[in-house]
């Protein structure tokens, strides 16, 4: 965030001027080298700070990525001034250099603080860009007993939330899966976290002569870091089995369920293929708790998949001492073992943020893993 | 434009983000220890296996004459990568891990043997390592070597891919140096090689420009009806340098702008430019569609030079403030050199579509600035409603559509200056997309070797697009080559280009447009 440069300060204004106003701030800032100014924007981004002291962290998050997806941003906050006061609406301006003439791009950022969820409402209403697809970033907290949320959301083309920071992961995951039931455009930090892993996942099974054992597969350990018995990010971990479980088609087992401490058994049915296909297999997902190495939000240690009836196979990724890399190793019976040393890089939420605001759409992986996930997580409840 | 049998096989590749990843395979690159490979090749390689684009089972092996070890190579590579990567020096750990796979093969390109001793390293690769018996074949070699090095394949059966794997070959630019020579090589490269299996690169352009401009026309319903000579009336399209040869002037001076750069890259901005939509968004599709433009220009005969082309050759100058010298005085050139490094050409497309509308290409070294465009300008409007007005010169609309250095779309249109009169004057709208937003972008080199290794060759040019952009530029090298010897150099570094450039706009009644 070195490059981003403060034109105006959080400034007091009249959001019944708004646009006027903050083309005032615009053309104070540029003074004669308005040329050198852009104003452009690709998204409202409506964000929700459940503090005052998270409205800092959630603007610097968004404007760290601001110049992959330009964009108007209004962070709304409780404020604690009473219902019946008038909202405090400060505007900032920041600038950030683009391209090779050095013209700098203008991020717009207006912070909302009230006490009424009506007038938060009626004053996002007001500033958002026409035309304009609304992103929400529920930051904090997961949104189900939020009565602003259900407000929000009805303004918004996309939610995007991290179900890292659910304060009850095993319950909220269910309840995520409910809103799918209502709408599929959710975006979620957690889920874009696990993107490498599932890269590399999904690389062994690129291999032609690999392909097979994917059908194979009986056994997968999982160790996800723990505190103590805490999980630090239990829905991550959760979601890496279900979008196992989701796209190879296994079934969860009635009482296929165990926990023995730190260590989660989920027993599931997979298709079975070739002679003997009307028969029953198995397959068994551990999750094992591993001692915590930093304070990351990506807690997944490593992930192994394995063969073992007949031909052994494991595929695994494990993380390296060094924080962005990883291990990969193929063991095959019959065949010369592989491994390599990977990039698997530890994002930061501006990261995060920005890989998925560039995808608009409805993930239905995405979705199936939530699904199967919640699942898991109610049988944790 | 990816085969998506192997994703759909895999079902753990199904998502949005999930990006096909290349099957296992060896490089083998011809010429390894030359510049490319240290500079660009391997810098590439390293940079797409940083970010989990290659496989597991990949591997490099360099084939050249000298005599070098296996750890030697990887030490000339590792500082190439140190000095050339994007992404700066190497991560150890990263490197070690990635130049397990890098290894050296000492031949003669001219010896038999030597290709039946690689032969044999290839299958201990693909025992050792899983690459799966998929080859690609990568000519980084001056074009003399390219025979010996076809023939050589093609005797030893590496061209031939092995059941359930591919073989692929990569042949840098300039395919041929005329239509002749471009034919010898095609004859040549099929006498051992399938077209599909046959990548030429054009690596320029870059995928987000083609792609962009494919877009732009065909995801919009609101250009494609203004799209022709009924609105059009004239397009301007300038690939402009700003620098000199810097220090290649002794492969420039055997080439020219017209080779070097009107062949290939503003033949390639034409047709996407001019093409009619594909049937489906399929390489082939494209292809095809940019052929059969490229075919409906009127060719130029040699005797017709003087009236639709323009050459200069830059003389000192001035480049952003700093002197520098003359062509005639870089190393390697010709002291009476008559090598263009400015070329102007009017063409006319001679279908339904373009027929009447002049399409103006200019390209140069030493221009004052680095930019690349494509401006479309349409035909003013029928009746001129604000002749009484205080105005001057009502301007005619113009989208530019821009490559480099910022990528975006520039319409400029008429207005009214608030105020009492009606005082007209133009304005433009100006969007800046893609590489404009702090995203940083792959080399070209990543991609065109991503693409290949994926079997996608939209940023390859095909056979008959190659002869087919030959055709017209070879018969102006013969009626450049009947004429009197030029006065060089006519454009001082740092300026536009030689005045005969301006007069042959304005004897149209246009002019260049200022960038």
């Amino acid at each position: 965030m070195d490059d981003i440069t403060e034109l105006v300060p959080p400034t007091t204004i009249d959001v019944q001027k708004m646009d006027s106003e903050l083309s005032r701030l615009v053309r104070e800032a540029a003074g004669e080298n308005i040329h050198a100014l852009s104003r452009t924007s690709t998204l409202n981004l409506v964000g929700y700070a459940p503090s005052q002291d998270a409205v800092g962290t959630l603007s610097d998050m968004i404007r760290a990525q601001s110049l992959r997806h330009p964009n108007r941003t209004i962070i709304i906050s409780a404020g604690d001034n009473g219902a019946e006061a008038k909202p405090d609406v400060k505007a900032r301006i920041d600038a950030q250099v683009s391209g090779p003439d050095h013209t700098r791009v203008v991020f717009e950022e207006v912070d909302i603080a009230s006490s009424g969820s009506d007038q938060m409402v009626s004053l996002v209403l007001t500033l958002l860009l026409p035309d304009l697809p609304v992103v929400l970033v529920w930051y904090g907290e997961a949104p189900f007993e939020n009565a602003l949320f259900s407000q929000l959301e009805k303004l918004a083309d996309r939610i995007l939330i991290d179900t890292a920071t659910f304060a009850s992961p095993r319950q909220d995951l269910v309840k995520l899966a409910h809103m799918l039931d209502e709408r599929y455009d959710i975006s979620d930090l957690n889920w874009s976290r696990l993107t490498p892993w599932r890269e590399l996942t999904a690389q062994f099974f690129d291999t032609k002569a690999l392909q097979t054992h994917l059908r194979r597969l009986d056994r997968v350990v999982m160790r996800y870091e723990a505190n103590n018995g805490r999980p630090t990010n239990l829905p991550q971990a959760l979601l890496l089995a279900g979008w196992l479980t989701a796209q190879l088609g296994w079934t969860p087992m009635e009482g296929g369920f165990s926990v023995e401490g730190e260590l989660i058994r989920i027993h599931l049915r997979r298709p079975a293929f070739g002679i003997g296909s009307g028969a029953i297999r198995l397959v068994t997902i551990e999750l094992q708790a591993a001692p915590v190495v930093d304070d990351s939000l990506d807690s997944i240690a490593s992930l192994s998949l394995q063969a073992t009836d007949n031909v052994l196979a494991t595929f695994s990724v494990q993380r390296a001492e060094d924080p962005n890399c990883a291990n990969t190793s193929v063991d095959v019976a019959g065949m010369t073992p592989m491994s390599r040393t990977v990039r698997l890089e530890q994002l930061s939420s501006a990261d995060l943020i920005s890989q998925e605001l560039r995808l608009l759409s409805t993930d239905a992986t995405y979705s199936a893993a939530l699904r199967m996930a919640a699942r898991f997580a109610q049988q944790l409840v | 434009m990816v085969d998506t049998t192997t994703m759909m096989d895999n079902p753990l590749r199904t998502g949005l983000r999930m990006e096909h990843s290349p099957d296992p395979c060896t490089i083998v690159i011809f010429g390894a220890t030359g510049d490319l490979t240290s500079r660009k090749l391997v810098p590439a390689l390293y940079n797409l296996a940083r970010e989990r684009r290659l496989p597991a089972g990949f591997a490099v092996v360099g084939f050249a004459r000298r005599d070098w070890s296996d750890d030697f190579f990887r030490e000339q590579m590792l500082n190439g990568v140190n000095e050339n990567s994007r992404s700066g020096k190497v991560e150890p750990a990263l490197w070690e891990s990635f130049a397990q796979g890098i290894t050296f093969h000492r031949s003669d390109f001219t010896n038999p043997e030597g290709y039946k001793a690689l032969a044999e390293h290839l299958k201990q690769i693909d025992q050792e390592r899983g690459t799966g018996g998929n080859r690609l074949f990568y000519l980084a070699t001056p074009p003399d070597s390219y025979d010996d090095i076809i023939q050589n394949l093609g005797a030893a059966g590496l061209a031939k891919p092995q059941e359930g794997s591919w073989t692929r070959i990569i042949v840098e630019k300039p395919f041929g140096h005329d239509l002749a020579s471009a034919k010898a090589l095609n004859q040549e490269l099929l006498s051992v090689f399938d077209e599909s299996q046959v990548f030429r690169i054009d690596h320029y352009l870059g995928k987000e420009t083609v792609q962009n401009l494919l877009v732009f026309r065909f995801a919009n319903g609101i250009f494609e009806p203004l799209w022709d000579r009924r609105t059009v009336d004239h397009v301007q399209i300038t690939v402009a340098e700003h620098i000199g040869v810097e220090g290649r002037g002794g492969y420039y001076d055997h080439s020219g702008a017209m080779r070097d750069m009107i062949q290939n890259h503003l033949m390639q901005l034409l047709s996407l430019t001019t093409m009619e939509p594909p049937a489906a968004y399929h390489t082939d599709a494209v292809r095809d569609e940019k052929v059969k433009v490229l075919r409906s220009i009127r060719p130029v005969a040699p005797n017709e030079v003087d009236k639709y082309t323009v050459r200069g050759q830059y003389g000192p100058g001035n480049l952003s403030g700093t002197a520098v010298p003359g062509y005639r005085e870089e190393k390697g050139v010709d002291p009476n050199s008559q090598t263009e490094t400015f070329v102007a050409l009017k063409l006319f497309i001679e279908n339904w579509r373009w027929a009447g509308v002049p399409f103006y290409l200019r390209t140069g070294k030493a221009l004052p600035k680095r930019v690349s465009e494509i401006a479309i300008t349409f035909k003013s409007a029928p009746l001129m409603l604000f002749h009484n007005a205080p105005t001057n010169d009502i301007e005619p609309n113009v989208m530019a559509i821009k490559i480099q250095p910022d990528e975006g779309i520039t319409i400029k249109f008429e207005a009214k200056v608030p105020g009492q009169t009606n005082q007209i004057r133009p304005v433009t709208m100006d969007f800046r997309y893609g590489t404009s937003f702090g995203e940083a972008s792959p080399e070209a080199y990543e991609r065109l070797l991503l693409d290949c290794l994926l079997g996608d060759s939209t940023l390859f040019t095909r056979r008959d697009e190659v002869e087919a952009s030959w055709s017209l530029i070879t018969p102006i090298h013969l009626g450049w080559q009947a004429e009197a010897p030029m006065q060089f150099p006519n454009y001082e570094a740092g300026s536009w280009g030689p005045q005969a450039a301006d007069d042959f706009m304005a004897r149209d009644g246009r002019k260049w447009r200022r960038l």
